[in-house]
Formats: C-alpha cells, sequence, structure tokens
C-alpha cells in the first residue's frame, strides 16, 4: 500500500486501454479486409496483493488478443467457395458455348436448310447454272459456318486450357503462402494479434484454394493446417508444400495436372472435380469436347451423305476413298467439322463454280433428269442422324427374310440388302464393311422381338443411316431405313437437340451458380455475424475506453497531488 | 445478430445487382419483342423454335417449287389448246376433202396444209420456258422434236418435291400427249381403251393418203383425227386437273405456312403487356431498394458522434 501503487495501477490501466484502443484502430482499419476476424483485447484483474485489510487490488492486464472466429463456419465457407467457384467458372464456358450455338450467331440451322432448299430449286430446273451456283455458294456458307463453330469452340477450349495453366501455377502460389503461414502461426505466440491475423490470412488463402480445387484441411499440430487432395495426396504438410505442374497429354496436347511428391509426379487430373480447376478441365475435355464431337458428327453425316448421291451423278457409283463425283472435299483424318469443305472440282481455286461438275441426275443421257438433285434435297426431311447406337424397330424372328431390298447407306457406304435376307444377315453384312464404316451390328432378342443394333465405338460417335436408293416414291423416301425402324433425327432437329442441350446446360449452370452464390452468401452472413467489424460497435467502444484512458491518466493527477501533499508536509518543496 | 457494414455493404451490391439483370432482361424483351432471346431462357421452346423455322423456310421453298409447277402448268394448257385447234383444222380439212367434188389437186394442196401443221404441232411440242423443253420430259434441255415430229425426249418426267414426303410430276412429256395415253388414266374412245394414239403418225399418215389421193383411207383418217382431237381433250382436261391440284396444295402450303408462324409466335414472341408490367414491377422494387439503402445509410454512429 503505498501512493507509488496508484501510479503503478494508472500506468497499467493506460497501458491496457491502450491495447484495446488499439485493438479497436485494428479492427476499424480492417472493416473491409477480406477474412478478416475482429479482435477483441481481454482483460483481467492483476494479482492482487495481500496486505493487513485484505487482497488488495493491483490493476488491469492484458490477458490475450480474442480472434471472433468460428473455424467451423470458416470450414464450410471454404468448401462452398469450392461448389461456388466451379459452377460460376461452368456458367462462364457454358454460356460462351452458347453464345457459338446461338441460332442468332451461328445460322447453322438456316444454314443448313438453304442448302437444302437450293437442292430443291435446282431439282425443279436441273440445268439452270444459277440454280447450281446457288448449291455451291451455300455448300461453301454451310462449311464455313461449320468450320467457324468448331474454330470458336477449339478456341474455348484453348482458353479453358491456357485458364489451366494459370491456375496451376496460381495454386502453387498459395501452396506455398499456406506453408509459410504454418510456420509463422507454429512459431507465433497463440493470443496475439500478430497470430490471429496470419490464420485469417492463412484462412483466406485456404479459402481461395478450395475455389481453386476441391480439397480436404486437417488441424495439425502446432495449430498448422494439413491441406490434401480429395484422394488424401498431401497438398500442404506442416511448413512444406508440394507444387503442382503442367503434364502434356499425348493425344490432346491439352495440359494435365500433376503433383510433384516424393516418389516422382503423379497426374492427379481425375481427382480434381470441383473449383475453378475442375470446371476448366470438365469444360475443356468434356463440355466443349463433346460439343465439338457433336458438330463434327453432323458435318460428317453431311458430307458422307450428300457425297454419296452426287457420287451416283452421272452412273457413278458411291464411293467414300475416291474424291470423284463428290460434292464436299472427303476428310481423311475424322475431323469433319473443321475441315468441311466444297470439292476443289465445284468450286475451283479461284473461286469459281464449275457448275457442269454439280451431280443432278444419274443418268448419262436424261440431261434434265433430277433424281440426284432432288434426292440429296430430300436429305432435310429424313431421319438419319443417331447417336452411338441406333437400334432397328423389333421383329418377330432374326433369321426369316424380312422380304425388303434396297440398299443402306450406312456412314456413307452401301449395305445391300436383299429380299431374302434376314436380320442376321444385314448384321453380317454390315459387320464385314465394319473397316469402312466404323460401324458393327449384332442382333439383340428381348420380350418385343428381335431387334438389329448399330453401335460405333468411336467415343461420342454418330450413326447416319439412310435410304441409299436413288428412286423416289410418290409417297417420299419411305425405304428400307422406315421398313427396318432404324430412327435418328434430321439434320435441323438434330442440331435443334443440340442447342436445346447447350441450352439446359446453362440453364442449370445459372440456377446452380445462383443457389451456391444464395448459400454462400448465408454463410457469409453467419460468419460476419460473428467476426466481422461493425463500425458502431467499434465507436462506442472506442468511446468507452476512450473515457478509461482519461479516468487512468487522471489517476496521475491525483497521486501526484498526494505525493506534494506528503512532501508538503514534511517540508520537502517540489516545483 | 450483429450486422457488420461491410456485408451490409455486400448485401445491397448483391441485391441492386439482381434486380438490374431482371429489369435488363425485362427492356431486352419488350426491346426484342421476344421472350426467347438465347437458348438457356427456354431451351425446349428455342429449340422447339428452330425447328420450326426450318420448316418455314423449307415451306417457303415448295412454295417456290409449286409456283413454278404453277406457271408451267399454265404452259401446258396452252399448248394444248393450240393442239386442240390445229386438229379442229385438219378435221375440217379432212371433212371438207372427203367429199368427191374435191379434185387431186385440191388433195394435194391438202396434204401440203397438213404437212405445215404437223411442223406447227412440233413447234408446239418443242415450246420452251425458261431452260426447259417442257414436253422433253427428263431431256428437257434440247428440243425433243424435229419437224416431222420424231421424238427424241423421254416418255417420264422428273419429279418435283411438294412438301416433305410428297413428290409430284413436273410436267407432261410430249409423247403422252401427242403419242400415247395420259399417264396412268388411259383414254376410252367408242367404249374401247385405246393404247396408243399417234398424233403425228395419224397427220403424216392422212397427209400420204391426201397426196396419194386415196378417197378410201380417208374415212379411217378421219376415225384416227377424232380419236386425236379426243385424246387432247382428255389431255386438256389432264392439265387442268394437273394445274388445278398444284393450286390447291399452294393453298395448303399457305395454310401450313401460317400455322408454323403461330406456332413459332406462340413459343418464342413475348406477351409486351405482361413484360412491361413485370419491368414496372421490377423497376418499383429498384427505387425502394435505392431508397432503404438512402435511409439505414443515415443511421451510422458517425452522424451522431461531435467532429473529432
Amino acid at each position: 500500500m503505498s501512493v507509488s501503487s496508484i501510479l503503478n495501477i494508472a500506468k497499467s490501466a493506460l497501458s491496457a486501454n491502450q491495447t484495446v484502443i488499439q485493438t479497436i484502430s485494428h479492427n476499424i482499419a480492417n472493416v473491409n479486409t477480406p477474412g478478416y476476424s475482429r479482435q477483441e483485447a481481454v482483460l483481467e484483474e492483476a494479482v492482487p496483493t495481500a496486505t493487513s485489510v485484505g487482497l488488495m487490488g493491483n490493476g488491469v492486464l492484458v490477458q490475450q488478443i480474442k480472434s471472433y472466429l468460428d473455424q467451423n463456419i470458416q470450414n464450410s465457407i471454404s468448401a462452398q467457395n469450392s461448389n461456388l467457384q466451379e459452377q460460376t467458372v461452368a456458367e462462364n464456358y457454358l454460356t460462351s458455348v452458347q453464345g457459338v450455338f446461338n441460332e442468332d450467331n451461328s445460322n447453322l440451322s438456316s444454314s443448313i436448310t438453304q442448302f437444302f432448299n437450293d437442292w430443291q430449286a435446282l431439282s425443279t430446273d436441273p440445268t439452270s447454272s444459277a440454280d447450281k451456283q446457288a448449291v455451291a455458294l451455300d455448300g461453301q456458307n454451310l462449311s464455313t459456318t461449320i468450320n467457324s463453330m468448331y474454330n470458336d469452340l477449339t478456341t474455348l477450349q484453348t482458353q479453358a486450357n491456357g485458364d489451366v495453366n494459370s491456375a496451376i501455377s496460381d495454386i502453387n502460389t498459395t501452396l506455398t503462402s499456406i506453408a509459410s503461414l504454418n510456420q509463422q502461426i507454429a512459431q507465433g505466440q497463440v493470443g496475439t494479434s500478430e497470430a490471429n491475423d496470419y490464420i485469417d490470412q492463412r484462412n483466406q488463402l485456404l479459402q481461395t484454394l478450395s475455389g481453386e480445387m476441391n480439397i480436404t484441411c486437417m488441424q495439425g499440430s502446432n495449430n498448422m493446417v494439413t491441406v490434401l487432395t480429395s484422394s488424401g495426396k498431401s497438398l500442404v504438410e506442416g511448413n512444406t508444400a508440394c507444387q503442382l505442374t503442367p503434364l502434356t497429354d499425348q493425344v490432346s496436347g491439352f495440359t494435365r495436372v500433376g503433383l510433384q511428391g516424393a516418389s516422382g509426379t503423379v497426374d492427379i487430373t481425375g481427382e480434381i472435380t470441383g473449383g475453378s480447376l475442375g470446371a476448366l478441365t470438365t469444360a475443356r475435355d468434356t463440355t466443349i469436347g463433346g460439343y465439338i464431337s457433336d458438330l463434327n458428327g453432323l458435318a460428317k453425316s453431311l458430307t458422307e451423305n450428300v457425297n454419296y448421291f452426287s457420287q451416283m451423278g452421272n452412273g457413278g457409283t458411291p464411293d467414300q476413298t475416291t474424291s470423284t463425283g463428290t460434292f464436299f472435299q472427303p476428310v481423311a483424318d475424322g475431323n469433319y467439322a473443321g475441315r468441311m469443305a466444297v470439292s476443289g472440282q465445284i468450286v475451283d481455286s479461284s473461286g469459281n463454280v464449275q457448275t457442269a461438275n454439280v451431280m443432278t441426275t444419274s443418268s448419262t443421257t436424261d440431261t434434265t433428269d433430277n433424281d440426284v438433285a432432288l434426292r440429296i434435297a430430300s436429305l432435310a426431311n429424313e431421319t438419319l442422324l443417331g447417336g452411338n447406337t441406333v437400334a432397328s424397330t423389333a421383329f418377330a424372328s432374326n433369321t426369316a427374310a424380312l422380304g425388303i431390298s434396297g440398299n443402306l447407306a450406312v456412314n456413307g457406304v452401301t449395305v445391300a440388302v436383299g429380299a431374302g435376307d434376314s436380320l442376321s444377315d444385314i448384321a453380317a453384312t454390315i459387320n464385314g464393311i465394319e473397316g469402312q464404316t466404323g460401324v458393327s451390328a449384332s442382333v439383340t432378342h428381348s420380350s418385343t422381338g428381335y431387334q438389329l443394333v448399330l453401335t460405333t465405338a468411336a467415343t461420342n460417335g454418330h450413326i447416319s443411316v439412310v435410304n441409299g436408293d436413288l428412286a423416289a416414291s410418290t409417297s417420299g423416301y419411305t425405304g428400307i431405313t422406315q421398313t427396318l425402324g432404324l430412327s435418328g433425327a434430321t439434320y435441323t432437329g438434330y442440331e435443334a437437340g443440340v442447342v436445346s442441350k447447350v441450352g439446359e446446360a446453362v440453364k442449370s449452370a445459372t440456377e446452380l451458380a445462383t443457389y451456391n452464390q444464395n448459400a454462400m452468401t448465408s454463410l457469409q452472413g453467419q460468419q460476419a455475424s460473428e467476426s466481422g467489424v461493425s463500425i458502431d460497435e467499434e465507436m462506442s467502444n472506442l468511446i468507452q475506453y476512450e473515457n478509461a484512458y482519461q479516468a487512468a491518466a487522471r489517476l496521475y493527477t491525483v497521486a501526484d497531488s498526494l505525493l506534494n501533499t506528503l512532501l508538503n508536509a514534511v517540508g520537502v518543496t517540489t516545483s | 445478430m450483429r450486422v457488420t457494414d461491410s456485408f451490409r455493404f455486400q448485401l445491397y451490391t448483391a441485391t441492386l445487382s439482381t434486380l438490374k439483370a431482371q429489369m435488363d432482361n425485362a427492356t431486352n424483351q419488350i426491346a426484342s419483342g421476344k421472350k426467347v432471346l438465347v437458348p438457356a431462357d427456354d431451351p425446349t421452346s428455342y429449340a422447339q423454335n428452330m425447328q420450326i423455322t426450318a420448316e418455314q423456310s423449307q415451306n417457303t421453298q415448295y412454295a417456290s417449287n409449286l409456283n413454278s409447277l404453277q406457271a408451267q402448268g399454265a404452259y401446258y394448257e396452252t399448248s394444248l389448246n393450240s393442239v386442240g385447234d390445229l386438229l379442229t383444222t385438219v378435221k375440217q380439212l379432212v371433212v371438207q376433202m372427203s367429199s368427191a367434188t374435191v379434185d387431186a389437186s385440191s388433195r394435194s394442196a391438202a396434204a401440203d396444209q397438213v404437212n405445215t401443221i404437223i411442223s406447227q404441232l412440233a413447234a408446239i411440242g418443242n415450246t420452251k420456258v425458261g431452260n426447259t423443253y417442257i414436253f422433253g420430259g427428263k431431256k428437257g434441255n434440247a428440243p425433243p422434236y424435229q419437224a416431222d415430229g420424231t421424238f427424241s425426249g423421254t416418255n417420264d418426267v422428273a419429279k418435283v418435291a411438294v412438301d416433305s414426303s410428297t413428290t409430284v410430276n413436273a410436267g407432261i412429256s410430249g409423247n403422252t400427249i401427242f403419242n400415247g395415253t395420259v399417264s396412268g388414266e388411259g383414254v376410252t374412245l367408242n367404249g374401247t381403251a385405246q393404247p396408243n394414239i399417234d398424233i403425228f403418225g395419224t397427220l403424216k399418215q392422212l397427209s400420204a393418203d391426201l397426196a396419194a389421193n386415196d378417197t378410201g383411207a380417208l374415212q379411217t383418217d378421219s376415225t384416227n383425227v377424232d380419236n386425236c382431237i379426243d385424246l387432247t381433250s382428255n389431255n386438256l382436261a389432264y392439265a387442268g386437273t394437273y394445274t388445278k391440284n398444284i393450286s390447291s396444295l399452294l393453298t395448303t402450303n399457305a395454310t401450313t405456312g401460317t400455322t408454323l408462324t403461330e406456332t413459332s409466335s406462340n413459343l418464342v414472341d413475348v406477351d409486351t403487356a405482361a413484360a412491361y408490367s413485370d419491368y414496372t414491377t421490377l423497376s418499383t422494387a429498384y427505387q425502394a431498394a435505392l431508397y432503404v439503402m438512402a435511409k439505414v445509410e443515415s443511421l451510422s454512429i458517425l452522424n451522431y458522434l461531435p467532429p473529432a
């Protein structure tokens, strides 16, 4: 018990209130800092001194700087961010794909219709140069439309691939930062403002990281976190960060994601299913890749079927391996969408249309017959383009003669069917030319009967089956395909189906992105409620502790005056 | 629940941007007149509309096919009328020349007249519309008739599509008009079916008989000329049916066109009144959001503290 103990108490009070005010200023300064959790200087009484009159208080101490952080909400936000970023990236890419397929931009469907309408017009006047010009030029226009859609889609793929590369380097930076923050947190003192700030920063980085890829986090020793991939491969262990490395896909040339570990580099592309990186690889390989394949199926079928009948011109025979009499340039490497073009025989290198090479009739003598033109025009209405498998209607027997005869054109190759052929015979004929068509056939049996099933092994391949005869019956082309019940979509129907698929995908991605954004907002609301800085609250605290500080400062004056009084009493004059 | 400043602003921004996006969409709908602007707006309707647009375009092409057939059909009727007129002239001539009072030189002159009519008929047989000799069948790019009536066209004609599943004959071959029966219908004269009535053959025979002054043969020739006249009027009826059929197909085509337009409109066109009402609602909500934001912001503690 002495006057000096008053000074000590005043000193502790000044220091404590100053710390509180400093914490308040730190909060106010970080009011808008992402990931910042508000801090509070927790005060406690200093240990009292035992005196003859009992325990006497010794002032105030700052026990710790507490951070209002709810790690559970923070973890939920991180996980949610993975979904949110995935859907946002998917939505962006799908919206771009939608832009490519949007009929108002691409005009693909109207180009297809226009092309076949031109053949119609040509069929009404088979020797008209003007109509032949129109067929050739609109064929060119259709090819260019498909080429440019293909180019737009591959550009998007390349863009996604570029984004994959930059995501890999962003992730590497984040992993390194998390490891170094782990180190600092482990070394630092718990309960200090500094340690709290590091934890906030690390949480923010983990949130960023899970926005890039789906991860699993575990709390390790010394407050360090361990970050793992979804299958448990280590990304950050204590203060060590592993690094991702771009690998090149041998087939597509695109970047795959490798993880450098102690035992060499492992391909982890398949594990990254979430976050923006997951969305990017999915968009690049599956989504856009699938739409390119759809477009390719259309281009392939157009090329093969138009050529099939064009080659019948002037008494010729369809043969996909030669370019004689073709309308479209045959494509050797399978990239029909990218390479589709009107044959050089039709439009020469200087852009002139060689009308004599536009085939309108199979006859070498009946010059104004129009069977070829009419047959090509009718492709517009035929159901011909199917997916990987196409099945016939059910028949009662697989061995009984069907009594139908004619030609099928399977992917542009003739399959001759005789009246004595059964389903199994037709399947055998198709299997015999599998090398040319890429299509195999089988007969399946179920309770409804026997069905001829055509299958193409090509991933995302398409089977195009069309009645392979020129002759037109009065009721259109109800030929062998209809008798067998081999159905598909018309070209415009197929294209509309693809556009509808794109539209559904965009719609669903937009809805999911909105849903995830709402879920995120709700979590952020909970987080803000717990950890956010309220200026009103900080201002009232500021006033409260400012007053306390002023009161503590007043203690000095009081102690000073007490000392003065005492010193005067003992005859020592002070200033 | 604590409400913090940063989150409050975040919510304002989110609310305003959502409302802005919805208003933007409503404005676009009103401005473009379409409720389905991109596939994602309504994938099913968008795809259906694409199909319908394709069908509309095809339908227009079928109409154009039908119009060209109709134009050609008119030429057949005109030509057949001329053929009928010429045959009537021949008939009159035969009747006149059958008379016992006519002498050989007059019959010889009449033979010349018949020969002229033969070449006139051949000229009719070589009628050309646009690029096409309309009686040439599938060889319509060269004159199908020589001056003596020899035919080098084909008996059958090309077909033209008039809707997605129907084709019709593009015209009538000269051979069915000048030498034969109307396709698929046959000609029944005097109670018996006449499989083959050869106009040029009949006239050439008549010319020869006249030149040879063979009055006995003129009787048979007269009957044959009658058959030719009957064939021609049957053909004229056929041509009439042909053009009528084309006209009725054109009517169907127009009806289909109207139906397609209506369907398309139902699928993608906007109900302007509803869209405008939506827009007004959204714009009110937007104003309300701004108003509330301004009100709440004035409630900061900083407005009540004296300046430091």
